[in-house]
């Protein structure tokens, strides 16, 4: 599903944020991104979903080679690729739903049709009764379950999440992290950027280790003898 | 206020542009007041005015040759002026035969005009030409500069309008960008983003055309009653024209296309600068 070859991303200002990356990650997996702040997480989350254009070097997201995708393309790819933020970005001028509703809306789908799947993903993450709130009224939690059911309204079959529980208790991080298992149960591919490595070595997942731009670990889920409590217990 | 901002640029050059065209139907009707008048020697028989006349109604330059004996002119200036009892003291009549003309195109070239004259005066029966038509002409070159000073402050404040849509739109585009972030993000495309902008700047367009028309009819109302009033002066009976269909259309559809060209080139140079990151 992704593959980095070589990839390297430089910024003017603060200099090689990602150096000569190598990873790939099959599909229907679910693997964790993590290391110190600055080693090039976020920025390779951007690069995924072409908020931003490697460098160097050749990054295939689901057989697309993202660095050679034309302007027209970009939107199209974005639509392959469900992107979750720490701080949400929700518009907090409307409502819930139509927050959920944005990615159909802009791919311009029916209004029957936007309706039902909106429905599907906010029941999803437990909000189906939330539809008519304004995010300002919901608590940081049901924020970012508001921002996962954006991500997955339009059944992306990759979701990319940059530090999705940063701002969460360790009981909400836990719940955020059971609704990603689901996820991938039903075959989504999930890349998940966290710091929060003592939720992380709890989970059997793989984990993927950056460091000043270089991968400096990959600890197979194998590796994982035996998770404390199971998330979908 | 862009739309009203919009209308009182566009009504500008419209409302020179009515003044102009006012002022052409004015002088459309004293063209035909206006003539050349063959003073005749003193001498000349009525035989030989007539002749004249008609050797004069067979030139081509000449649409109309009128003559005017001595005793009807006589008749006419015992009747239209203050000077009857004058008129009544002379003995003999000493007024001459007078050959009034209308040239054809008369206003068109000077040139022709002034080959008219030479080639009038010219002739063995005439003592005096005399030609009204000059400062009609004159008054036509005024006429002339005023269409073009409307045309080219249309060009000016057309750019002025480009600016205010442009900067308006520029504006909304500030306002709305945590929104076109993320938009951006869950992959619009440019096209559905820009789409609402352009409606904006056709809507301002169009609104701000409308108010220039508005206005303009208003300056034509409020114009009309002294214009009437000054025309009953001069026994006259003048109607303000407005714009007419023509140019009604061109201000409506100017402004439509200024309000997309502005927020099209807005939308153009703003839009690509945002990006998600």
């Amino acid at each position: 599903m992704i593959r980095c070859d070589q990839v390297s991303k430089r910024y003017a200002e603060s200099g090689e944020v990602l150096n000569h990356l190598n990873l790939e990650i099959a599909a229907g997996e679910m693997v964790f991104l993590t290391g110190p702040s600055g080693a090039g997480k976020s920025t390779l989350l951007k690069l995924i979903a072409c908020l931003e254009r490697p460098s160097r070097g050749q990054l295939l997201v689901d057989g697309r080679n993202v660095g050679r995708l034309t302007l027209r393309q970009i939107p199209y790819h974005r639509r392959q690729v469900g992107m979750i933020f720490q701080d949400h970005r929700l518009l907090m001028d409307r409502s819930v739903f139509d927050n959920v509703a944005l990615p159909l809306v802009v791919a311009g789908l029916g209004a029957q049709e936007v309706a039902r799947r909106v429905r599907a993903a906010l029941n999803q993450v437990g909000l189906l009764n939330k539809d008519k709130a304004h995010p300002q009224a919901l608590s940081g939690g049901e924020q970012q379950r508001v921002g996962i059911a954006r991500a997955i309204v339009g059944r992306p079959p990759l979701l990319v999440a940059d530090e999705p529980t940063g701002n969460l208790d360790p009981r909400l991080a836990r719940e955020v992290m059971g609704l990603f298992a689901r996820f991938n149960q039903v075959g989504v591919t999930l890349l998940i950027a966290s710091h929060d490595l003592a939720l992380i070595s709890t989970l059997p997942y793989r984990t993927l280790t950056l460091d000043r731009g270089r991968l400096v670990a990959d600890t197979h889920a194998t590796q994982i003898t035996s998770p404390e409590t199971p998330l979908n217990a | 206020m862009t739309v009203l901002m919009i209308g009182i640029a566009l009504a500008l050059p419209g409302t020179l542009y009515v003044l102009t065209r006012n002022l052409t139907l004015l002088g459309h009707g004293w063209e035909h007041t206006a003539a050349i008048s063959v003073f005749l020697k003193t001498e000349v028989s009525a035989e030989q005015a007539q002749a004249l006349a008609r050797r004069l109604a067979g030139r081509q330059d000449l649409e109309s040759v009128i003559l005017i004996p001595p005793e009807q002119a006589l008749q006419e200036l015992r009747a239209e002026t203050g000077f009857a009892e004058a008129v009544e003291q002379l003995e003999t009549n000493p007024l001459p035969y007078v050959l009034s003309l209308r040239p054809k195109n008369h206003l068109d070239s000077a040139a022709s005009l002034e080959g008219l004259r030479e080639a009038l005066s010219a002739l063995p029966e005439t003592d005096l030409v005399r030609m009204d038509t000059l400062w009609v002409q004159r008054f036509q070159g005024i006429i002339r500069v005023g269409e073009r000073a409307a045309l080219v402050l249309a060009s000016a404040l057309a750019m002025g309008v480009l600016l205010v849509i442009g900067n308006t739109i520029r504006l909304e585009i500030e306002n709305c960008r945590p929104e076109i972030v993320i938009m951006e993000t869950v992959g619009a495309t440019r096209g559905f983003i820009r789409r609402p902008f352009l409606w904006l700047g056709l809507w301002f367009g169009g609104l701000g055309g409308m108010m220039a028309w508005f206005l303009i009819a208003l300056a034509r109302w409020l114009m009309q009653a002294p214009v009437s009033q000054l025309a009953a002066l001069y026994q006259a009976d003048f109607v303000l024209v407005g714009l007419g269909p023509a140019a009604q259309g061109v201000l409506l559809g100017g402004s439509l296309l200024l309000g997309l060209a502005g927020s099209w080139i807005s939308v153009a140079r703003h839009l690509a600068a945002i990006e998600p990151a």
